[in-house]
């Protein structure tokens, strides 16, 4: 990938990814909007919209975050991962809509400019019932406007991946402070038992998912001890054919892969997005990261050309049917010998 | 991921979802309960000639407000009559008894226009006490004035009524 700006590559999947998505919130809208002027005909449509764009949103970062930890633990889910970042922006421009609605509907037709308004309108911050929870949305909305702005690749490429998804991370606060918004806001304003018991399920078991994925990822980063400048990894035939098993050695994670009576071992550190080399499988003799399906070739970590991503190997060899490496990364691009499984010969 | 972001995902995971519930517990624990379709007493429908004027004061507000008592048959009626219609949002009125915590009978919403009606209650007339409006917007008493206890017209005197 290079810095120069790329428009977003299409393919039929990601076509179709965002046909069902583009679906959805419409479906959602309608069904929301016909609904709400059925059941409350009192309420003003102007409410509605600004109801139903908030919702949108709101469900829209639920899916969002169920699905990161939800395909670590079931794999089969990881197609809902591969365009993702367009869920994201769509669900920042549903909460614009939202946000700028309230915005009109509430501050504008004051005698102040209506963002000045939304600032210090209400200065009572002590208070839980009378909390000014605008600012709590327009906060969240400033950090998902962040992260739409810089999620095309061009901004990954040129931040790096580390600070890219460090700022992406930042997601976690956005829904903080949107669960705030709601809890001091709307639920201030409306008794809705049923609202807040589904909110406080949302949260829960965004909880439960993400707290389970990292218990078991903090046991794979459980760091290996060196014998003689060598790892122990696993048995041979305790790894599938053409998948990995990864050990964290060396401050960093390293996969190694058993495939064609081979055994190559690279960084596990996806050069696009930092996603889990590990946890993808060989295609097409590539190891195919398993968030966006990047490839690396196992015995040099070098993207297939035309692509110029290079990742980190390592020595790996086989011994009396145990597979061990040396944690010792060698240069990205550096081309291993595979260690033979059948002749056991050290690489 | 490389480890130290999954290490800052791992302390974000544990701290800002407890956070997110525990604001959540603690907005859903505080909700008033502010009913939609709140069941206030109706507004008095009737002429307002009706029954005998037993006490009227004018209260020096912005617009002037001339409140008066009526006694009726079956009860006292009090009368606001602002000289134009006041900028209240959802006002509410009240009626409070004189003292420290003395108690308050809602007499119900302020009517749209300048005039609003409302049945007095028997504890309203034998006691002191003083009429009071609470806007639910601003969430305080946006007026009060002093309600003395209010004699009985005399029998004849409540003949006008019906
Ligand atoms: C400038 C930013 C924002 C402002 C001024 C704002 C304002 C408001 C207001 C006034 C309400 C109460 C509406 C009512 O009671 O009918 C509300 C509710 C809500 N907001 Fe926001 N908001 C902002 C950003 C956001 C964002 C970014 C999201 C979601 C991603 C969001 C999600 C919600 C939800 C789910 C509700 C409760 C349901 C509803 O009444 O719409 N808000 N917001
Ligand atoms: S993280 Fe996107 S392809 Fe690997």
């Amino acid at each position: 990938m290079s810095l120069a700006y790329q428009a977003v590559g299409w393919n039929r999947q990601k076509k179709v990814y965002d046909g069902w998505l583009a679906v959805g919130i419409l479906l959602y809208l309608a069904v929301f909007m016909v609904l709400g002027a059925v059941l409350f005909p009192s309420i003003t449509a102007e409410t509605l919209l600004i109801r139903g764009f908030g919702t949108a949103s709101f469900v829209l970062l639920h899916v969002i975050l169920y699905i990161g930890p939800a395909a670590r633990l079931f794999p089969r889910l990881l197609p809902l991962l591969y365009n993702r970042r367009h869920m994201g922006v769509s669900m920042f421009v549903l909460g614009l809509a939202h946000g700028v609605l309230a915005l009109i509907q509430y501050h504008v037709g004051g005698d102040q400019f209506p963002l000045v308004s939304l600032l210090t309108s209400n200065g009572d911050y002590a208070s839980v019932v009378n909390f000014p929870f605008q600012l709590l949305g327009f906060l969240a909305l400033g950090i998902l406007f962040l992260m739409a702005a810089t999620s095309h690749d061009f901004w990954l490429a040129n931040l790096t991946a580390p600070v890219w998804k460090a700022l992406h991370m930042l997601v976690y606060v956005a829904y903080a402070l949107l669960v705030a918004h709601v809890a001091l806001g709307y639920l201030q304003n409306h008794a809705a038992p049923v609202t807040t018991a589904l909110l406080g399920l949302g949260v829960l078991g965004l909880f439960g998912l993400h707290a389970a994925a990292a218990l078991r990822e903090g046991a794979t980063d459980k760091e290996a001890e060196a014998d003689n400048g060598w790892v122990y990894v696993a048995r041979v035939d305790e790894i599938l054919e053409n998948r990995a098993r990864m050990i964290c050695a060396a401050g960093e994670r390293i996969a190694v892969f058993k495939y064609e009576g081979k055994v190559s071992a690279v960084s596990n550190v996806c050069q696009h997005q930092n996603g889990p080399l590990g946890e993808g499988k060989i295609v097409d003799g590539c190891i195919t990261c398993p968030w966006h399906g990047y490839q690396y070739r196992p015995k040099d970590g070098a993207s297939p050309p035309p692509f110029t991503e290079k990742i980190p190997t390592f020595r790996a060899k086989v011994t009396e049917g145990k597979i061990y490496v040396d944690p010792k990364p060698l240069p990205p691009g550096t081309e291993v010998e595979p260690a033979l499984i059948q002749g056991e010969g050290v690489a | 991921m490389i480890r130290p972001l999954r290490k800052r995902h791992q302390l974000m995971t544990f701290v800002l979802f407890p956070a997110a519930l525990v604001v959540l517990i603690l907005g859903a624990s505080q909700q008033r309960n502010v009913p939609t379709q709140s069941p206030l007493p109706g507004p008095l429908q009737g002429d307002s000639g009706q029954g005998t004027l037993v006490w009227e004061q004018a209260v020096p507000t912005n617009p002037p407000l001339t409140a008066r008592v009526y006694d009726q048959a079956a009860a006292a009626r009090l009368e606001l009559a602002f000289e134009q219609t006041p900028l209240i949002a959802d006002g509410l009125v009240y009626w409070q008894a004189d003292g420290e915590d003395g108690t308050r009978l809602l007499l119900g919403p302020l009517q749209s226009g300048p005039n609003s009606r409302f049945f007095l209650p028997e504890a309203g007339r034998q006691q002191a006490g003083r009429i009071v409006i609470h806007s639910l917007a601003h969430g305080e008493a946006v007026l009060a004035f002093a309600l003395p206890q209010v004699k009985r017209a005399s029998a004849a005197g409540a003949g006008g009524s019906p």
